[in-house]
């Protein structure tokens, strides 16, 4: 019973420092910003150049885009927070310039949450399985050191039946 | 040309049909004579494709553009290569390019197998014959590449100018050859769950064929990545486009299911599993051909859309619930008695890297369609790009580097802590100490510390692994060490070969994390004799060159390189290319500057340069890229094309036994990865 417990709590603990792990990564990588250049060119990463598919802000070589490059620049060095820089630029394009899902809206959340929680469900059912597996080895190895003894009623017919021979 | 190739695609799919129904009724009732009819059918469906793929070839050789698909997708005065490759380039021939390697695996196996397998091999034909059958009902009466016009025109529209590159001549055969080689395992699982026989037989069969198509799956992801690196002049070789995370989604189930087959081969377990596996692979590999095919997620990819993207879908549903319905049919007598000695084993650790492996598959294609399903809920279509893919899959990939390393430590059955914890010492100090050398090196970011540090470690644990066998063989037969490396990798093969295969993804790891983590930019406008700086080098703009021929016009920008003491290393010619047929779309010839009397542009970054644009006036729009690592990425490609290879060699002991064909596999023998 000890034993469950201790196996179920190390299973919530394995599901819990997975997502624990994952956010903690998520935030670490996000925040390194060395100076202004920096700042603008990881603000021109994340969004996308609104007229052209699959370019992002930093890449795209047209006019209009060089433009909001300014404008970045700008807003960062008049102290502009990138949060403020970014919703400045979905008022006007719409989320669709953004180059992940806004984690101001609530659906887009599943788009973060959904694949660790689903790892951590995955996580959650092989400690069960495995668990499982490990507790059939061992009452199997118990019966095999039960079934070693033959049952007492059978040693006992057996020797009826061998005196009956005689 | 035109009528006799479309002749032949018709013909296919009649042969193609009539294989699938032969083998299959042939096999269930018991009548030999069907089956080697069906046999004979897949022979004549892969020769009818060999016709029709050179009669497209011929058709582009000869400047044929009655042919549709000819005049869009060639022109007069393009090299043979090219006219070659076209055959790919659009929809319409690459899914007769497909169909048609589909049609050679089907034919190679139901030709090298016909004396073995008896059971398995006429459903395993039966069902390639089915997925053949698709393909040829699409080229029929959806995707005629034979289709005519109803004028000739004088020249065709031409190949798309990115696509004419040596890349993109050897990057979807591979890809393809990737996608359609999941095919055999798929359809010996198929035939494994139709006729009952679901043994190891179906494994061992396929091996071979499940490390050829992984190896080509990987060949091909690299070579996209390379292609994008080297021609499309953004400066990075990934960029989370819905196209190449589909090439990538059938590469991480398939290395699950690689992995999860070696458990089964030891201790017999996880056959369910396996079969689930291998029809999540087979599915993504079609859905990856779906993506590229449907336009559906929009793409820097799609140059290939089309309006075929329906029946796609609904041939994955069909395989998907088929596939399905034939695993729960065979469910209980799939289901072993699983039994596990210890939680620490060999096995839990392949089922926890077939965990992460899932986890990464699920998150990738999560983010692939999140934003059709935005658009569904929400009505909003959102952008799922690099940043959200590098966050969510970073620390998975990071959790399967681990896994990796300790998966080699730890043994089949049962492992004790304390002795895990020994043998742990070593490779964990190796990565310790790189972790303090490479903050003392100035590396301070703590995902590339970690992850780099983790690199390390792992690596530590597979030399260790070849260390250590070497030494015992060493002191056991007193042969010299290279001779007793040679030999325990010979006497092991699949598992040494494996351990190679770890070598090049670790070295790939770490040529990502470097580049990612540390790539450096600069952009400047230069006049002739001006000079812009990055990362420890100088660079002289000397003004522009240029060269014209019938197809193109190329404007060079010339520029001196230095590095830091000033030294001159050579010069970098980054182009803009104009292709006449296409002038609304110039072309960036990125250079990627090396010398050889520099080593760190060998072996440690890539000197990536870009001319953005050229004025009238003769100033340069330069940017100047310092990509870490980069190469060490196409060097793990290469060191994983070695490891693969001595996977799947034949071993001296297999080659010595040869079990006469038409004679019964001996039970248990082992099939080792």
């Amino acid at each position: 019973m000890r034993v469950q417990s201790l196996g179920r709590r190390a299973a919530l603990g394995g599901v819990l420092l997975v997502l624990i792990g994952g956010l903690g990564w998520a935030s670490t990588a996000a925040a390194q910003e060395d100076d202004l250049e920096q700042q603008a060119i990881q603000i021109e990463e994340s969004l996308n150049c609104p007229l052209c598919e699959g370019f992002t802000l930093h890449e795209c070589p047209l006019l209009i885009c060089d433009q909001m490059r300014a404008v970045i620049r700008q807003k960062l060095a008049a102290g502009a927070s990138r949060e403020e820089i970014v919703a400045s630029f979905v008022a006007l394009y719409g989320e669709e310039v953004v180059n992940a899902p806004l984690l101001g809206e609530g659906f887009n959340w599943s788009a973060w949450l959904l694949p660790f929680l689903a790892l951590a469900g995955g996580a959650a059912w092989l400690a069960y399985v495995l668990r499982d597996w490990h507790r059939r080895r061992g009452a199997i190895a118990e019966l095999e050191s039960v079934s070693a003894r033959p049952p007492e009623e059978y040693i006992r017919r057996a020797e009826e039946e061998l005196g009956e021979i005689d | 040309m035109a009528d006799l190739g479309y002749i032949a695609i018709v013909l296919a799919m009649a042969s193609a049909l009539y294989a699938a129904a032969a083998c299959l009724w042939g096999q269930r009732r018991g009548e030999p004579q069907l089956v080697a009819s069906g046999r004979n059918a897949v022979f004549a469906a892969g020769g009818l494709l060999t016709l029709a793929v050179l009669l497209l070839v011929y058709s582009f050789l000869v400047h044929d553009f009655q042919i549709r698909y000819v005049a869009e997708n060639s022109s007069r005065h393009m090299p043979t290569l090219y006219l070659i490759t076209s055959l790919w380039g659009g929809h319409a021939g690459s899914l007769l390019f497909w169909t048609w390697i589909l049609s050679m695996f089907a034919t190679a196996v139901t030709y090298l197998y016909r004396d073995r397998h008896p059971a398995l091999l006429p459903y395993t034909s039966a069902v390639l014959s089915i997925a053949q059958s698709f393909f040829l009902i699409l080229l029929v009466f959806l995707a005629n590449p034979f289709e005519k016009l109803p004028f000739i025109p004088g020249d065709g529209l031409g190949l798309n100018p990115l696509l004419q590159n040596l890349g993109m001549a050897i990057h979807p055969p591979n890809l393809y050859l990737g996608y359609v080689g999941v095919s055999v395992p798929w359809a010996f699982a198929m035939a494994a769950l139709l006729s009952g026989k679901l043994d190891a037989g179906w494994i061992r069969a396929t091996r071979r064929w499940t490390l050829l198509a992984w190896l080509f799956l990987s060949l091909g992801v690299t070579l996209g990545g390379q292609w994008a690196y080297v021609e499309l002049g953004w400066g990075g070789y990934w960029g989370w486009d819905p196209v190449e995370n589909s090439s990538f989604l059938p590469w991480l189930t398939g290395t699950a299911f690689l992995h999860s087959v070696i458990v089964t081969e030891r201790r017999g377990m996880l056959k369910v599993w396996n079969m689930l596996l291998i029809i999540l692979t087979y599915n993504l590999a079609i859905f990856g051909a779906f993506v590229t095919r449907s336009g559906i997620i929009d793409s820097v990819h799609s140059f290939t859309e089309s309006s075929i993207g329906p029946a796609f879908l609904a041939y994955i549903a069909l395989s998907l619930i088929g596939s399905l319905l034939l695993l729960f049919r065979r469910w209980d007598q799939l289901r072993g008695d699983h039994q596990l000695e210890a939680i620490l084993s060999k096995e839990a650790a392949f089922l926890l890297n077939n965990l992460l492996f899932l986890g990464a598959t699920f998150a990738i294609f999560w983010g692939n369609i999140f934003p059709i399903l935005s658009e569904a809920v929400r009505g909003v279509k959102v952008t799922v790009g690099a940043p959200f893919f590098n966050q969510v899959s970073a620390p998975i990939f990071l959790a399967i580097l681990i896994t990796m390393g300790l998966g080699m430590l730890i043994a089949w059955r049962r492992q004790t802590i304390s002795s895990l914890v020994r043998s742990l010492r070593g490779p964990v100090s190796a990565g310790i100490v790189a972790a303090i050398v490479l903050w003392l090196m100035g590396v301070r970011l703590p995902p590339a510390l970690l992850g780099l540090s983790t690199c390390v470690f792992v690596g530590a644990v597979t030399v260790r692994e070849f260390y250590q066998g070497t030494l015992a063989r060493h002191r056991l037969t007193g042969e010299p060490y290279s001779v007793a490396l040679r030999k325990l990798i010979a006497r092991n093969q699949p598992r040494y070969g494996g351990y190679i295969v770890h070598l090049g993804v670790i070295l790939a790891a770490a040529g990502i994390i470097g580049s990612q983590a540390y790539q450096q930019e600069a952009q400047a406008v230069l006049g002739p004799g001006q000079a812009m700086q990055i990362g420890g080098y100088r660079l002289v703009f000397q003004g522009f060159s240029e060269l014209r021929n019938e197809n193109l016009q190329l404007i060079r920008a010339n520029l001196d390189v230095y590095n830091d003491q000033g030294r001159y290393l050579g010069r970098a010619e980054p182009a803009k290319e104009l292709h006449f047929v296409r002038p609304d779309q110039p072309m960036t010839e990125a250079d990627i500057f090396r010398a050889i009397g520099e080593p760190r542009t060998l072996f440690l970054e890539d000197l990536y340069l870009i001319l953005v644009a050229a004025s009238p006036e003769g100033t340069a729009t330069l940017r100047a890229f310092i990509n870490p690592l980069v190469n060490w990425i196409w060097m793990g490609a290469l060191i994983l094309i070695a490891g693969t290879a001595v996977a799947a060699w034949p071993e001296a002991s297999e080659a010595r036994v040869r079990v006469p064909r038409g004679a019964p596999q001996p039970a248990g023998s082992p099939t080792r990865f």
